[in-house]
């Protein structure tokens, strides 16, 4: 857990090597609070960029292992991008994505890995 | 012609059993050898390990790997080694070793590698004893990669390779966001690889990052994490220079 960002996908809304310190850090109401966003400022993880970022973490530290996901803030919503091993795997994400996202519209675009042999071998004469 | 097949980031764990395993069985029509370019696990478990072993045990090539960082973080990288090798997997680490195909010794020099970024946007040995021990890894598996590059050459090797997790440049990092590039890989691999000379380097980790790099001393790269080869793994072809294809030092 404690290891530097890995294959980087949730680095996305420049958070990726900051939030290593833990999802629970005291982060929401101070950013909120200070820019005037009062809607948002309720909940100490009303912030969708450091959402992503929790929801990165997860990712990584829990069954999955997952740091292979892009997680971007896209206007209202949030659109999640990579490749997932298995099917399984791909409901898991969206899973925890829903969990850690409540009220945001998440739009996922998860491909399968392709595991079949490839068809031509590269010449690198 | 030398076949390689090579793919990383496979991240296998129990529920992946035999998900590659098809594929790898018809391996041997195309290619000589296989490269696993770490990340073979999912948290480094040799639970997991087990299941990659399995995928690969009893393949009619030889198979050589590196580990990468989730293959780490169990923190039980010897006990991955272990049932790894078990399956006839030769797994390297600042190490190289010679596989001989059709009368042709060709080398393999591997290491994990590490990050700190690429020249002119990288991390020093300075400041905070954690910052220095960041670059000081680094630093030291390069150097285990070109003392096994070169070792391989002493060796009469007539084609050599480099095999890494992290990336040697950042070309095949494109698609990754700028500002990891550091975690992702180190100039210090490739200044390893040019300095020794290699003909291909291969190494995984940026799984959205592109195949097709090279290095500044002219080096090919690729690479072959799964998400980024969408294959089972992929196949490079490499030229044999005939001055150093020599039958006879098969006895
Ligand atoms: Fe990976
Ligand atoms: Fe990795």
């Amino acid at each position: 857990m404690a290891t530097p960002p890995d294959d980087g996908t949730r680095a996305e809304a420049g958070a990726g090597p900051d939030v290593t310190g833990g999802p629970d850090a005291p982060t929401g109401p101070a950013q909120s609070g200070r820019s005037g966003q009062s809607e948002q400022s309720a909940h100490p993880t009303s912030n969708t960029e450091y959402r992503i970022a929790h929801l990165g973490e997860r990712l990584a530290g829990g069954d999955l292992a997952e740091l292979g996901m892009r997680i971007e803030s896209r206007g209202d919503s949030v659109h999640i991008t990579g490749t997932a091993s298995t099917a399984h795997d791909r409901e898991a994400i969206l899973r925890l994505a829903a969990e850690e996202l409540p009220g945001i519209a998440v739009r996922a675009d998860i491909a399968l890995a392709d595991v079949t042999a490839p068809d031509h071998p590269e010449d690198l004469s | 012609m030398i076949r390689v097949a090579a793919v990383g980031d496979i991240h296998l764990g129990p529920d992946s059993r035999g998900l590659l395993r098809p594929a790898f069985e018809t391996l041997h029509r195309q290619a000589d050898l296989l490269l696993l370019a770490g990340d073979l696990t999912r948290h480094g478990t040799p639970e997991e390990a087990r299941v990659v072993a399995d995928e690969v045990a009893g393949l009619p090539v030889p198979v050589i790997a590196v580990l990468g960082n989730h293959d780490h973080h169990a923190e039980r990288p010897d006990d991955v080694t272990d049932v790894l090798r078990s399956a006839g997997v030769t797994v390297l680490e600042g190490e190289g070793t010679v596989v001989e195909v059709d009368g042709v010794r060709v080398g393999v020099a591997g290491t994990k590698g590490f990050g700190g970024g690429f020249a002119g946007r990288s991390g020093s040995e300075f400041g905070e004893p954690e910052m220095k021990a960041f670059v000081r890894h680094t630093r030291g598996l390069a150097d285990g990669l070109r003392g096994a590059l070169d070792g391989l050459a002493a060796d009469g090797c007539a084609v050599r390779i480099a095999l890494t997790h992290f990336s040697p440049v950042p070309d095949t990092l494109v698609g990754e966001p700028l500002e990891i590039y550091p975690f992702l890989g180190s100039y210090l691999l490739a200044e390893a690889v040019d300095e020794s000379g290699a003909d291909l380097a291969v190494h995984g980790h940026a799984h959205l990052g592109t195949e097709h790099g090279i290095t500044s001393g002219g080096v090919r790269v690729r690479n072959v994490a799964q998400p980024v080869i969408r294959r089972a793994f992929a196949v490079y072809g490499l030229p044999v220079d005939g001055s150093h294809t020599t039958a006879t030092s098969a006895a």
